[in-house]
Formats: structure tokens, C-alpha cells, sequence
């Protein structure tokens, strides 16, 4: 039923490192560290499951380039949703029946649904911004108090960190059990879930790909992809 | 002093919020250089806390040229210089790093990624971090360049502004994100042929990427869209 109820520390590590994530991704820097392309297949490569993490952080990665960060939006988050998606499958692994394919399957799922839920905790985030902070610094600054302006934009930071941590320890110890039981619920059928991964990778090329072509591939496009399939099956030949 | 604001200004996002947007991550980058300047403090702590956004990259464009007006007594000025500066800040932004090169660094990476679960490890990883270190060179290329010309142009920063919207990065960018995407798609196509998908699983994947190319631009349309894509491929394959 999952890992992180019965160790209370490695949940609260991964919610720290989940809080980090969060500050990397949207608060502070913005280097991109937090992408799934990145993450996954990191944390993947930590638990022993590089081929689950590379799947997950490929198809995360395509399949929610689209939702940009633009303006006031919160978009969903593939970040802090991939990176506990992922992290309430892995400890399934011990589970015979849930195989690799039923992982990938199931936490490329709650993936997408985790991430949706991440961009409701950034809308969360700033609406608590909004109320609780914006008018204490408007105080400090009309109060001419430079010292107190910062004093109080290390205390949000702190509470912005704290926000993050809580969100994910709540994630991954109240869901993580629930989504390790559908998972092996799923996984005792007869069903067969390889199939899935092709059709969302197919999804995420559709959707994701697109940004920047517009709605029609451009001629480049078209370009590089009779060169890409000419290129590999040319190779495929040589090696025949 | 340009130093300490560009480092100040990695944290322009930390509080934004509905009402002033990312301005008190503005107010804190410039916030040592009004405690080092008493005179007329008041004022310029209130003009940076004033409304402010646009891309997070760009913003060291407005945190320059506040540094720079504030010193030459020019804060009027300023306040219309940040107004008109968030439309054109956001769009290039937007378009070069959000629209193009945020997706040319993500494909380049799924490339590594394929090279990874293909068993080209280290080649996969390599690719993966040649990919991050091109876009944080951009990155930070921008945020430097940003505090600078604020710095240097003052009121004038708005000139620099309209160059960078037809810097010829942005075409270039547009076109090797375009070409990589093709020869994603076109490898992919080429690595489903090889896998022995039959007639239908093929078909099936064909069929879901052009579709998903259409798929309407809303929140729900997504999740919806890969459930009903686990439910077929469970009971169908």
C-alpha cells in the first residue's frame, strides 16, 4: 500500500525536496531545473527505476509544453505533479503484479492529475500572496521601513516553502496509499496497459510539438521529419 | 552594483501576486540601493512597489533602468516607462524563451532521453545537459544584458527593447525548434515501423497525434482527452 505511511522520514525528505522543486520552478531562478525531462529520470536513476523515470519525464516533458506560464495564469505543473506521480509509483516496484508497464501506466496518470493539482497550489500561492502579504509590505513601504520590507519578504519566502511542503507531504501521504491500491487493483486484471504509453507519447508529440509551428507543421518541420524517418531507417538498413 | 541586482533579480517572481504582480520581487532587487539613498526614499519605494509584470527574464530591463532614473532624478519618467515596458517585455519574452526556446530545449531533451531508454546512457545524459546548459547561457545572457542596458540607456532602455524584439535569435531559435520537432516525429514514426506495431496499433497512434494536434487549448481538455485514451488502450489492446 505504499512506502510513505510506514517511513515518516523519507516523506518528509521528498516533500522537501518537492517544496525546493517548487521555489526552483516558479519563486526563485527559473533555471528549468525542476522539468521532467531532468527530474524524472534523476529520481528514477535514485530508486533503481531509470527505464519508468526516462518514460515519465519523456512523455511529462511533450505532453505539458503547451501550458505556458504566461501572464497571470497558473497552469499545471508538471514539475511538482511528474515528480509525485512518480514518487507514489516507485515504491509499487516490491509488488509482483504491478509490473513495469502497469507503473508507467498508472504514473503517467496520476502525473497529469497531480500536476493539475500543482497549478491550483501556485493559484493557491499567489492568492495568499494577495491577501496576506500585499498589504503589509504596502504598509512598510508607505512607512518608509526598507528594513522591515525585508524582513517581511524572508518571512513569505519561508511561508511560500512551508505552503509547497505541506501540499506535497499531503499528496504523497494521503494519495500515495489511495493511487498505490488502484495500481495494484489495475494490475490484477486481465487488462494490458503497454499499449498506453505509445498513445500518449503520440498525445504529447500532437500537443506539444505544435508550439512554435502554430497550428500546421511548418516546412521545417515536414523537413525534419522525412529526414528523421529517412535517416533511421537508412540506418536500420545498413545495419541489416 | 550591477552584480547585487543581478543577483537580486533571480528572485522577481518569489511573491507575485493579483494585485502588483511580480513588483515586490522588483521593490526587494532594488531595495539596498534605496537604503543606501534616504534622500527622497519614500517616493522611490513607492514607485517600485507600483504594478509591475511581465517575462521574468526581462524584468532586469525595468530593475536597471529604475536604478539608473531614480539616481538622475527622473521618477516621473520611470512611471511611465514601467507602464509602457510590460506589453513588449512580455511579448519577446514570451516568444523567445516560452514559446521557442523553453520547447527546443524540452525536445532536444526528450532526444537524450530516447537515446537513454535505447540504452545510450551517457550520450542521453550528455544531451540532456548540453540542452539546460544552452538555455540557462541564454538565460542569463538576457538577465545580465537586461540590468545592464537599464543601466547604461535609462529612459532609453525602451530602444533596446524594440532591438531585441528583431533580434535575429528569435527567427533562428523559431526554425531549429521547428526542424528538431520534425526530427522527432520523423524518428518516432521510423521507430514504430521497426517495433513491428501491427496495422491497427499503428493506425491508432497516427490517428491520436493528429488529433491531439487539434485538440482544444482548455484546461479540462487534456486530462479528459488521456483518460479516454487509458480506458481504449486497456479494453481495446
Amino acid at each position: 500500500m505504499g512506502l510513505f505511511p510506514e517511513q515518516p522520514l523519507l516523506l518528509a525528505l521528498a516533500s522537501l525536496a518537492a517544496a525546493l522543486l517548487y521555489l526552483e520552478t516558479w519563486a526563485i531562478g527559473q533555471f528549468q531545473l525542476g522539468r521532467p525531462a531532468i527530474v524524472l529520470p534523476l529520481v528514477g536513476l535514485v530508486a533503481g527505476q531509470i527505464e519508468l523515470g526516462l518514460w515519465m519525464g519523456l512523455c511529462l516533458e511533450l505532453l505539458l509544453l503547451r501550458e505556458l506560464p504566461l501572464g497571470a495564469t497558473s497552469p499545471p505543473d508538471p514539475a511538482m505533479g511528474g515528480y509525485l506521480g512518480l514518487l507514489v509509483v516507485i515504491p509499487t516496484a516490491g509488488n509482483a503484479e504491478a509490473g513495469l508497464e502497469w507503473r508507467i501506466f498508472c504514473g503517467l496518470l496520476f502525473a497529469i492529475g497531480f500536476s493539475y493539482l500543482a497549478g491550483w497550489h501556485n493559484h493557491a500561492q499567489r492568492q495568499r500572496n494577495t491577501r496576506h502579504w500585499y498589504g503589509r509590505f504596502e504598509a512598510a513601504v508607505q512607512g518608509d521601513q526598507p528594513d522591515q520590507v525585508n524582513k517581511l519578504f524572508l518571512q513569505a519566502l519561508v511561508g511560500s516553502f512551508l505552503m509547497a511542503f505541506g501540499f506535497a507531504f499531503l499528496v504523497l501521504a494521503l494519495l500515495g496509499p489511495l493511487a498505490a491500491w488502484i495500481l495494484s487493483t489495475l494490475a490484477a486484471t486481465e487488462l494490458n496497459p503497454s499499449y498506453f504509453k505509445w498513445l500518449v507519447l503520440a498525445t504529447a508529440i500532437g500537443t506539444g510539438l505544435k508550439l512554435g509551428t502554430g497550428r500546421q507543421p511548418g516546412s521545417l518541420t515536414v523537413v525534419g521529419w522525412v529526414a528523421g524517418a529517412a535517416l533511421l531507417l537508412a540506418l536500420e538498413g545498413l545495419a541489416a | 552594483m550591477k552584480g547585487r541586482l543581478f543577483w537580486r533579480s533571480f528572485f522577481n517572481q518569489a511573491l507575485i501576486n493579483y494585485r502588483g504582480m511580480t513588483h515586490i520581487g522588483i521593490l526587494w532587487a532594488l531595495l539596498p540601493q534605496w537604503k543606501e539613498q534616504p534622500e527622497g526614499r519614500q517616493e522611490k519605494l513607492g514607485r517600485s512597489f507600483g504594478f509591475f509584470n511581465s517575462h521574468p527574464y526581462l524584468a532586469g530591463y525595468i530593475i536597471g533602468a529604475s536604478a539608473r532614473m531614480e539616481q538622475d532624478h527622473e521618477g516621473q519618467v520611470l512611471e511611465r516607462l514601467k507602464k509602457a515596458a510590460i506589453p513588449p517585455l512580455g511579448a519577446v519574452g514570451d516568444r523567445l524563451f516560452w514559446y521557442y526556446l523553453r520547447p527546443l530545449s524540452g525536445v532536444l531533451s526528450c532526444w537524450g532521453l530516447v537515446l537513454g531508454l535505447a540504452g545510450y546512457r551517457r550520450l542521453g545524459l550528455s544531451l540532456v545537459i548540453v540542452a539546460w546548459l544552452g538555455y540557462n547561457a541564454m538565460h542569463l545572457w538576457i538577465r545580465w544584458r537586461g540590468i545592464s542596458r537599464g543601466m547604461e540607456l535609462g529612459r532609453e532602455v525602451h530602444r533596446d527593447i524594440m532591438a531585441l524584439k528583431q533580434h535575429p535569435v528569435n527567427r533562428w531559435t523559431a526554425r531549429a525548434f521547428a526542424l528538431s520537432a520534425g526530427l522527432f516525429l520523423g524518428v518516432g514514426f521510423a521507430h514504430a515501423l521497426q517495433l513491428g506495431l501491427d496495422g491497427p496499433r499503428l493506425a491508432g497512434l497516427g490517428l491520436v497525434t493528429l488529433v491531439s494536434w487539434q485538440l482544444p487549448e482548455r484546461h479540462w481538455a487534456l486530462p479528459v482527452y488521456i483518460l479516454v485514451l487509458a480506458v481504449l488502450a486497456t479494453a481495446l489492446f
